[in-house]
């Protein structure tokens, strides 16, 4: 298989000079744009791990635990999104944010456990996780 | 621990190809979002209070895996 992780970052940073190159674009609009990417990744992760379970091919065990971890992500990014609502110009950016930023790391390395799987997938797993919430957090700019 | 079939190692090739297509939907949302870049505030608000929509529906699908569904 192809990895297409470095060549997302790359997209990533284009993309982030284009946002730079913008004086329209106000950080809050960064970070929206940043929040409709994070909950489109992780709408697909779900998706994907409800196709297994629905195939039989993980433990309801592994769901529930995958079901309980997930419920924990989306509250993370909710908070983010309801800070951002608030959020107005010439305040700091809200702690929520980096917040969710932090758990999104810790989010592909708890998948990784839950959810056993060979080592060549598991290393997989998480280089295209680590390149997704790269480009989250390039183009949030929570960092 | 689920054994590792080989059947299953090809399940999860496919995880990590919609893993990758993940990264490629945030990748194409983000370009489509900046192609409209520079929205006023009340475009943000209406996009951020959208997301919420999305977001307490997707939040109620893990709430039924995590409990066994």
């Amino acid at each position: 298989m192809r990895m297409r992780g470095p060549s997302l970052i790359m997209v990533a940073l284009v993309l982030c000079a284009s946002v730079a190159c913008k004086p329209n674009v106000t950080p809050r609009e960064t970070v929206t744009v940043s929040l409709q990417a994070t909950v489109d990744a992780l709408g697909a992760l779900q998706d994907g791990e409800r196709a297994l379970f629905t195939a039989g091919k993980i433990t309801v065990e592994q769901h529930r635990a995958f079901g309980a971890r997930m419920v924990k992500a989306w509250t993370v990014v909710d908070d983010a999104r309801s800070a951002a609502l608030k959020w107005r110009g010439g305040d700091p950016m809200p702690l929520a944010i980096s917040a969710m930023s932090t758990d999104l790391k810790q989010l592909a390395v708890d998948v990784g456990a839950l959810l056993p799987v060979s080592p060549e997938t598991q290393r997989l797993i998480g280089q295209v996780s680590s390149a997704v919430i790269d480009v989250l957090i390039v183009i949030g700019g929570t960092r | 621990m689920t054994q590792i079939t080989p059947a299953l190692a090809m399940d999860w090739l496919g995880v990590v190809a919609s893993l990758v297509s993940t990264g490629a939907v945030a990748v194409s949302s983000i370009r489509t979002a900046l192609q409209s870049a520079g929205r006023s505030e009340a475009e943000i608000d209406a996009a951020l209070l959208a997301l919420g929509a999305v977001i307490e529906r997707r939040k109620a699908d893990a709430q039924a895996a995590a409990d066994g569904r």
